[in-house]
């Protein structure tokens, strides 16, 4: 492209008439990106686990009483069902990613519906393992 | 904004292998860490989890997870701001969550280098 040329003019982006809350659509949309929100204080949690780890078997003791805490566990409650919630959201979408199906490809061997629960079924068990790991069986 | 336009397809490319780590990994953490281990049904002895964290394998994982983590949700954050605000808080609030996400990076590094 020449570099006199003039950019391509476009409409300024609007948000969808009602949204976020008009449709169970966008009140959808909005909740999974809320997830992060949760999800981020998941993650401050658990770092903050990792820097008691690293500070001593004292730190450690009082983190796992501060974990203990009622409004803690709310929060861990909270947190835990976004991230559930994430993980299905982003298993059902993301089989579409799996296929990466682009022009004419012949379609994937085994149903969509098959690819979405088996990506939930493998987070599944991997949310098995992590417990047995953590409880010291594995 | 031009350079974090010009990173957006590195941006992206966290963003969607984050999703993935999130999806596999934190709810089972969550719930052992937060919920059983809060609750002291799951036994979180120190000596085999600081030996768990700080081995060979332990770091790096713990780092890939909680900074993948970190930038996923910060990326998701400013789109949800894009989202909410219009046009007007794109740049605020890519600013801010971008700000956010090396802070955390920043942060996880020092408690990893400690471990």
């Amino acid at each position: 492209m020449s570099e006199n040329a003039s950019p391509t003019p476009v409409a300024p982006a609007r948000p969808p008439s009602g949204f976020p809350l008009a449709h169970a659509r966008y009140r959808n949309y909005v909740l999974f990106a809320l997830t992060s929100v949760f999800m981020f204080v998941g993650g401050v949690g658990l770092l903050l686990g990792v820097r008691a780890l690293g500070q001593g078997p004292e730190a450690w003791a009082q983190y796992l009483d501060a974990l203990g805490h009622p409004a803690v566990l709310a929060l861990s409650l909270a947190v835990f069902g976004f991230s559930v919630y994430f993980t299905l959201r982003w298993m059902w979408i993301g089989r579409k990613i799996m296929v990466g199906r682009v022009g004419p490809v012949p379609g994937p061997p085994i149903p969509m519906a098959g690819l979405g629960l088996g990506g939930i079924a493998l987070c599944f068990a991997t949310g098995i393992g992590v417990l047995l790991l953590l409880g010291g069986v594995l | 904004m031009k350079l974090i336009h010009r990173l957006e397809p590195l941006l992206w490319m966290i963003f969607g292998a984050g999703g993935y780590q999130l999806a596999l990994l934190l709810p089972g953490l969550v719930l052992g860490v937060g919920l059983l281990g809060g609750l002291g049904f799951l036994p979180l002895e120190y000596e085999r989890l600081h030996a768990l964290a700080s081995s060979a394998v332990g770091k790096p994982f713990l780092a890939g997870f909680l900074i993948g983590l970190f930038w996923h949700c910060c990326h998701h954050l400013r789109h949800l701001i894009l989202d909410l605000g219009g046009e007007r808080a794109a740049a605020p609030g890519a600013y801010f969550s971008y700000a956010l996400a090396i802070v955390a990076t920043a942060a996880t590094v020092q408690v990893l280098v400690v471990l």
